[in-house]
């Protein structure tokens, strides 16, 4: 510990820039995810645990395209994404849509089979080890030291587009605004004439790509592994927390912010206390300001 | 001459830019049967919600028996001698009708854990006498052949009488009853005012009933205060209130 | 002789699954806690005995050489002490997620510590030559398991008597009525927090418990021991057996732990492929039973006596009444 302290003095400002920029990295892949999740759990009505575990498995169906089927990446991409919605709604049509009327924590313990159920399945397939993709890391670009590679800035402005594009369906679009009625009420929703169903498949749909995006970024900057969906996972639940459950785009502040957070402290503690960073924050904020720091306004 | 039970000083509850209690004084007497009555949106649920500790006071003081209560939250209020319904009735309906009234029991020696492992013998004395206790008020109000049953296959009706009853058991200094008689047919409403009164001639409850329903109220209490828009607009006898011009404005909107 | 003791090693574990079952069941039969930082407890259990009860080492602080009893006491007292960082999360009025969250988030960072502190536990190597209670009265492995088994069981019955005769009481029904509904137990006069510590605190004095009876099982822990998918195997445990209702935890840890063992038999029967991936198959397996028992059975096998508690006369009335109900994580509903 006091090695990474002396060493940071010495690396100086170079060092904590790093920092950052790895920050900002984790931070709009946790960003996008937990945005992802906060759909889902809105419209849901339920926290689903599994949402790691489809992130995933995006990122090892673009690995099976990459560089079992030798495509190129894009199109890995392109038809993993698609796949992943697709597992995600039959999930929902055989296992979730039976459950429509349950309770919170039924769904949850549900979702938690679901979870060690595609885990174990992506291990037997995939086997435990690390795998890459076939892709070129390209150097990217250098300023005063700090790196910062070109997939890294891709996944910045792909997340930035995503989120946005998401937004926007979520408030222009007439499937959009009956989602944000529904979310928490689907009485209501019946009752205005939605039918609560379609509502549910687009739920799962827009949170399901934003968790498949999130998941092959995840893998793109860092590494493949199979417990990379549930490691992530932590991190993703406080910054609901510190968006406040219900705010989709207080759950995006929060992911930068925790992702942020774990990245700075990286260069200051052990690298296996990461996650107790994310932790102390969440009981902070649930001492400080338990609705989140953002309220969700109606 | 009779005591003051529960006195409450210029109560003010904002929501923001509403003023929901505006300045509510008001003092309940041991031994009577108050009213609190006014027109919807006038204030009477929070107002009651601030003299039950369920939601804050902005300004002004409570007091149960000369002691403040305002600021302390909902438990220890009840533990100073103040019960209150629920206007939605609320039961523990997967537990035991005889269960549901025992919980409101105090000083249960059963309820500190390492009793019922240190002193069983007495916890049990203590639980058979709330039992007596409580099958004596269920008979009152012809309940005591569902003491075993579920509270959930009570009927709408019966479950009042449980939730009343409930109050009752913890001996309290003051009751709340929170609209006790919306959603009541008439033939019940007339058992609830009657075992009101029968509790009230022969123990001595005080009570405070909050409501709109002017014919319950008038024929149960009195003193009556009118609150309209945050304000007690009067406090008097029944008669008084009838034909005071005002409290007849408010409520036919002349 | 192989078949018999590895029943007899089976059935210790069900014996140490179901003291831990009866610990959920405290939480979630009692308060409606969602209580998933039981693989943590665990944790500390485990690691408390061993500090206590091994030899020194050179390398790590403990070692003390303290006889079982000690072991197995002190990792119920530290895990009490330690369960009360859970309280902040209980304070929550609404929402078990965020109980369930901090939960799991402090039984992460339990493990992790575990991990990273080689000063105190040996880091991922964790702690070995953990002795065994009377090991030196029985020369023979086979006949020591089985003494083993007796003590296991010995102290579960303990448990479940101790925990029948604090649930089944006035205390156990204010439990009751904070899962039914916490706004009214508060309205009755219930001091709600307190009686949620209580509950946490002794869940995880049992949880600890179990834990340490674990560590003195295999003689040999590291944290790879303490997973979350332990916590979720112990609830899958109760909701199979039936909530609320102690002997069906135990029957259900019966169950479960068929069904987890069953997996090793089937082993023989598979492809070598897949062979070495038994322990994800395992997961599979789980994950699967944890699904088809949320659809279609979730209240169990044996019902919850709707009467708590046990002081009430019920021989003065109409005793023809049935007591049972049955319940399901369906009907608490976090509103």
């Amino acid at each position: 510990m006091i090695n990474n302290f002396n060493n940071l003095i010495s690396g100086g400002v170079i060092l904590k820039l790093q920092l950052i920029i790895n920050g900002l990295i984790y931070g709009i892949i946790v960003a996008v995810s937990t945005m992802g999740l906060t759909i889902t759990t809105k419209i849901l009505n339920f926290f689903n645990f599994a949402h790691g575990t489809i992130m995933t498995l995006c990122a090892f169906l673009v690995f099976s395209f990459n560089v079992g089927l030798n495509l190129p990446i894009i199109v890995s991409v392109l038809l993993a994404i698609p796949l992943s919605v697709i597992v995600a709604l039959c999930i929902d049509s055989i296992i979730y849509v039976k459950m429509r009327k349950a309770a919170s924590v039924a769904l949850l313990m549900t979702s938690i089979g679901v979870t060690f159920a595609m885990r174990s399945l992506i291990k037997v397939i995939y086997g435990g080890g690390v795998k890459f993709y076939d892709v070129r890391i390209s150097k990217g670009i250098n300023i005063l030291g700090i790196n910062i590679t070109s997939q890294q800035i891709l996944i910045i402005i792909l997340s930035i587009i995503a989120m946005y594009l998401v937004h926007l369906f979520m408030s222009k679009t007439k499937i959009g605004k009956s989602m944000r009625a529904v979310s928490g009420n689907p009485v209501l929703g019946e009752v205005t004439g939605i039918n609560p169903e379609l509502i549910y498949k687009w739920a799962w749909g827009l949170g399901t790509t934003l968790a498949a995006l999130g998941g092959f970024f995840l893998a793109l900057d860092t590494r493949l592994v199979p417990t990379m969906g549930w490691n992530i996972l932590i991190p993703i639940f406080v910054a609901m927390v510190i968006g406040g459950i219900g705010s989709i785009y207080g759950a995006v502040i929060g992911g930068l912010i925790v992702g942020f957070a774990m990245e700075i402290a990286a260069g200051f503690i052990p690298a296996t206390y990461k996650l107790g960073v994310a932790f102390i924050i969440m009981i902070v904020v649930l001492l400080w300001k338990p609705m989140g720091l953002f309220e969700e306004k109606k | 001459m009779s005591e003051t039970v529960l006195e409450a000083k210029n109560i003010k509850k904002y929501f923001g830019g509403i003023k929901a209690v505006d300045g509510v004084s008001l003092a309940i007497n041991d031994g009577d049967i108050t009213g609190l009555i006014g027109p919807n949106g006038a204030g009477k649920t929070t107002f009651f919600k601030c003299l039950t500790g369920f939601e804050k006071i902005d300004k002004g003081k409570v007091w149960l028996k000369g002691k403040r209560i305002d600021g302390l939250p909902p438990y220890k209020i009840f533990h100073k001698g103040l019960s209150r319904t629920f206007q939605i009735t609320k039961q523990l309906e997967k537990m035991t009708v005889l269960e549901n009234l025992m919980l409101a029991c105090k000083g249960q020696l059963g309820e500190t854990v390492w009793n019922n492992l240190l002193i069983p013998t007495k916890v049990k004395k203590q639980e058979h006498k709330f039992q007596e206790e409580a099958i004596k008020l269920l008979k009152l109000v012809e309940l005591e052949n569902m003491w075993d049953e579920l509270a959930a296959s009570l009927s709408g009706g019966q479950k009042r009488m449980l939730e009343f009853v409930r109050t009752e058991i913890a001996e309290p200094e003051v009751i709340l009853l929170d609209e006790p008689s919306s959603g009541v047919n008439p033939g019940l409403k007339e058992s609830l005012s009657n075992y009101i009164k029968k509790f009230n001639r022969e123990d001595n409850q005080t009570f405070l009933v909050i409501g709109h329903d002017m014919n319950f109220i008038m024929n149960l209490c009195d003193p009556i205060y009118v609150m309209n828009q945050g304000k007690i607009l009067m406090k008097g006898t029944p008669g008084e209130v009838q034909n005071n011009e005002d409290v007849l404005d408010i409520y036919l909107g002349r | 002789m192989g078949l018999l003791s590895f029943v007899i090693f089976f059935l210790t574990l069900v014996a140490i699954y179901a003291i831990l079952s009866i610990g959920i069941n405290i939480n979630w039969g009692g308060t409606g806690l969602f209580n998933v930082s039981i693989h943590g407890m665990m944790l500390i259990g485990a690691y408390t005995s061993a500090i206590l009860t091994t030899q020194p080492t050179g390398t790590r602080f403990g070692g003390f050489g303290l006889p079982f009893i000690v072991g197995i006491l002190g990792a119920m007292i530290v895990t009490g002490i330690v369960s009360l960082c859970l309280l902040p999360f209980a304070y929550r009025l609404k929402d078990l997620n965020y109980f369930a969250l901090g939960c799991l988030g402090f039984a992460e960072i339990m493990r992790l510590i575990a991990v990273q502190e080689d000063g105190l536990t040996q880091g991922p190597m964790g702690i070995g030559m953990i002795p065994q209670p009377l090991r030196n009265l029985i020369a023979s492995r086979f006949l020591y398991d089985i003494l083993y088994l007796i003590i296991v069981i010995v102290i579960l019955i303990i448990v479940y008597f101790l925990v029948e005769k604090i649930i089944k009481t006035p205390w156990g029904r204010v439990l009751r009525s904070i899962r039914e509904d916490e706004k009214v137990s508060r309205s009755l006069g219930k001091n709600v927090f307190g009686y949620k510590i209580q509950s946490i605190v002794i869940a995880s004095m049992v949880f600890g418990l179990g834990g340490a009876l674990l560590a003195h099982l295999y003689t040999y822990i590291t944290p790879n021991n303490f997973e979350p998918i332990y916590t979720f195997i112990i609830w899958i445990m109760m909701i199979t057996g039936g909530i609320g209702n102690n002997l069906g935890m135990i029957v259900g840890a019966a169950i479960i732990r068929l069904a987890w063992e069953g997996t090793i038999i089937a082993v023989d029967y598979l492809p070598p492929v897949l062979a070495t991936r038994m322990g994800d198959i395992r997961l599979f397996v789980i994950g699967v039973v944890l699904i088809i028992v949320m659809l279609w059975s979730p209240s169990g096998i044996f019902p919850e006596n709707k009467r708590v508690s046990r002081f009430l006369k019920i021989s003065n009335y109409d005793i023809n009444k049935s007591a049972n109900v049955r319940r399901d994580l369906n009907e608490r509903d976090s509103s």
